[in-house]
């Protein structure tokens, strides 16, 4: 039992002594061991502890890259990149909030401060009582009255390392929920966008960049003279935030945006527009990815392909005439394929949207309820889906992201692949009878 | 979420020869079957013939089965668990084509005596072109694991090194972790990998039409070519000191002899055409 008591005790005492509780030791000890007596799991015992003794709420020290969003009660120590000042109307009333890009050693994010603490640019603060909360899409950390701010000197501790910070990062090492990001990369896509807000209608501008490494989307919610098509722009301080499962390029009215002095041609971007077929190996374990070309054997086929039926209020794939929201509804008509494809090396759920199941299939929506209804049976179009697709290997191009049910491609283009087994088998052989000798040789 | 398990492509020689079965964490956590060229096979998709279905009068309803490939066969077993498969096995055709995803098994009756075999999660009656295409991608995916442990074998880096290494090099996580066990538990892995290069190749000719001759074999005849053509390909002997000849060094050197440049490129092409040298890199020319 002492052995388990013991250093319980002492992580107790410990984190009460951070919030200047005064503590009777014995009275801990004792209540411990009773809780542990009653066979309440150590954690459990510590927590319950923690909470009845406490004066203040224990903090936990955190880094930046380790917010995931919906934390408490955390301790932050970083420096400010920016600030800036935003008047936003909260229940009627005016009220001015900061907000702004802090670093630490881990990395960037972006925060929200409730209250004037005074804060400038380049301070190295410790803030306590912060909590995290998800806002677009990124974690971000917020403080405000509850909150203590301590400037720490900047000569008695280490500069925090931001210089990488002022280096351009390359496409295709972005990755959702950072802040304070500096990316160069050309336009080949823009289109102006008028969007609904809560106050009232907006232009913003969305678009597609492009550099050697990867192209991503990017919405600016300001309007900006460079971000036309075919520029190459230098973006420092905008973040990346998921927008619908595929991170995205947000640049806001504080992101500055230059024209690139090295200037991206239309050849540097060349092998991004045109993507090859990657390994899915090399995509599963990403959160998403957009425009990617992936290739592989259809190995299932997964229920509620083929002709299925749509709640017209809210498009949910139906069944019997009964939508789980809207009740019972009059369905529309709706071909798709949904299925598994393995290459070996990965495994993703793909979609196949209604034109292009007719193209793959080749039979029209018209067809298949025809058939569907001679057949007496609406699974009869599934089976001619497994008869005609099981064990082919297709080609898809479209966006991946991972989501509740796991990851998924939404195929924009979707193609079966006919491959001159001969050829192949040949290339192959040499390779290897190559590979035999090379290894004699050593 | 869990996600799902990939569906690992092997040739029925390697699995057959696979006897490293682990399984770690809660009992939740997946099984895994280690072979010899790192794959690290939870689920696997196979594409073969059946050659043989028994009904097992056990208690249960019970199936066994062959599917072969060009190197040997799996062996499967459906019951009540998979009745779609077993109700497929039972009134199936011998031979015929099918594609099967499933798990890999095995069965251990005596200390140091294995036998893998697969449960069907799902089986389809298929075609020859399917098949094809399987060996073809099978064969593709043993060789890169292949060449992968070879690397692994002749490195001395520790685990965590060695992983990142491979995954440099194309492999995916699991393959690195599955090479990274294989090379500590299975031994003497340079003669197997050796020996399965040559059971792949051959279950490749499989694929090819029997009247046909593939340039394979020119490669090691020799005798053939102008004069010229034989003194190029001497020379590049000569003077590649192990990471072969510059284009540029050939022509100096052939000139001091009285070979035009026009006459170099002229046996180059002839001899890579022949399949006795090859461009490993732009303008770097080596021997086969």
């Amino acid at each position: 039992m002492e052995e388990i008591i013991a250093p319980l005790l002492d992580e107790i005492i410990r984190a009460l002594d951070t919030t200047k509780t005064a503590i009777d030791h014995d009275t801990i000890r004792k209540e411990l061991v009773t809780l542990l007596e009653y066979k309440v799991p150590p954690d459990e015992a510590k927590r319950s502890l923690l909470k009845k003794y406490a004066t203040n709420d224990i903090q936990e020290k955190k880094s930046l890259a380790d917010i995931q969003g919906g934390e408490r009660n955390i301790e932050i120590t970083a420096r400010i990149l920016n600030i800036n000042l935003k008047v936003v109307g909260i229940k009627g009333e005016e009220h001015t909030i900061f907000i702004g890009t802090m670093a630490d050693e881990t990395g960037a994010r972006s925060f929200t401060s409730w209250e004037d603490f005074g804060i400038n640019e380049g301070d190295i603060l410790k803030i306590t009582n912060c909590y995290v909360r998800i806002w677009q899409g990124m974690p971000q950390i917020n403080f405000g009255p509850r909150s203590t701010v301590d400037r720490l000197d900047p000569k008695t501790i280490d500069p925090l390392p931001i210089k990488k910070l002022n280096i351009p990062i390359p496409l295709v090492e972005l990755e959702t929920g950072t802040s304070f990001i500096h990316t160069i990369f050309r336009i080949i896509e823009v289109e102006q966008q008028k969007i609904n807000t809560k106050n009232g209608p907006k232009t913003i501008i969305k678009g597609i960049g492009a550099d050697s490494s990867a192209k991503l989307p990017f919405t600016s919610w300001i309007l900006d003279p460079e971000l036309v098509i075919d520029n190459t722009v230098e973006i420092k301080n905008a973040h990346v935030r998921s927008w619908q499962g595929i991170p995205t390029i947000n640049i806001d009215e504080f992101t500055t945006i230059h024209r690139s002095k090295t200037v991206l041609s239309a050849y540097d971007i060349s092998e991004v527009l045109d993507p090859v077929p990657v390994r899915l190996n090399c995509i599963v374990n990403k959160d998403g990815a957009f425009d990617v070309i992936v290739e592989g054997s259809i190995i299932s086929i997964r229920p509620w392909s083929g002709l299925i039926k749509r709640c017209p209020k809210c498009n949910r794939v139906i069944r019997k005439n009964t939508c789980r929201i809207h009740g019972h509804v009059k369905g529309i008509d709706d071909l798709r394929i949904k299925s598994i494809l393995d290459d070996g090396t990965g495994v993703l759920t793909i979609i196949l949207d209604s034109n292009l199941t007719q193209k793959i299939i080749d039979i029209s929506i018209e067809k298949a309820v025809t058939m569907a209804s001679t057949n007496m049976n609406s699974s009869f179009l599934e089976e001619e889906i497994k008869r005609k697709l099981l064990g082919r290997t297709m080609q898809l191009r479209g966006n991946m992201t991972r989501g509740e049910y796991g990851i998924t491609l939404v195929a924009t283009d979707a193609q079966l692949i006919e491959i001159d087994t001969i050829t192949k088998a040949c290339t192959l052989i040499q390779e290897m009878q190559h590979s035999i000798r090379e290894e004699e040789s050593l | 979420m869990i996600e799902r398990e990939v569906a690992w492509r092997v040739f029925a020689y390697e699995f057959n020869s696979s006897n490293y079965f682990f399984h770690e964490g809660d009992e939740r956590s997946p099984n895994y079957l280690v072979t010899p060229t790192g794959a690290m096979i939870n689920r696997l998709y196979i594409v073969g013939v059946f050659t043989e279905v028994d009904n097992l009068q056990s208690e249960e309803e019970m199936f066994k089965a062959r599917i072969s490939d060009p190197t040997g066969a799996f062996t499967i077993y459906a019951g009540q668990y998979q009745p779609e498969a077993a109700i497929l096995l039972s009134g199936l055709d011998i031979p015929s084509f099918a594609s099967v995803t499933g798990k890999a098994r095995t069965y251990e009756p005596e200390k140091g005596k294995i036998y893998t075999s697969v449960r069907p999660e799902e089986l389809y009656i298929t075609n020859s072109n399917i098949r094809d295409k399987w060996i073809l991608d099978t064969a593709h995916l043993s060789f890169e694991r292949i060449q992968l442990v070879r690397r692994a074998l002749h490195s001395t880096m520790n685990d965590e090194d060695l992983k990142a290494m491979l995954i440099q090099y194309g492999a995916s996580v699991e393959l690195a972790d599955g090479i990274t066990r294989a090379i500590k538990y299975y031994s003497d892995l340079d003669k197997y990998l050796d020996e399965l290069i040559t059971v792949i190749i051959n279950a490749l000719k499989t694929l090819l039409p029997e009247d046909f001759h593939p340039d394979i074999e020119k490669k090691t005849s020799k005798n053939e070519g102008s004069d010229t053509d034989r003194i190029i390909y001497e020379l590049m002997k000569q003077l590649d000191k192990g990471k072969g000849v510059q284009l540029a060094q050939l022509v100096d050197e052939s000139g001091h002899i009285g070979i035009t440049e026009e006459q170099v490129h002229e046996s180059v092409k002839n001899l890579m055409s022949e399949g006795k040298c090859y461009e490993p890199r732009i303008d770097i020319l080596r021997r086969v």
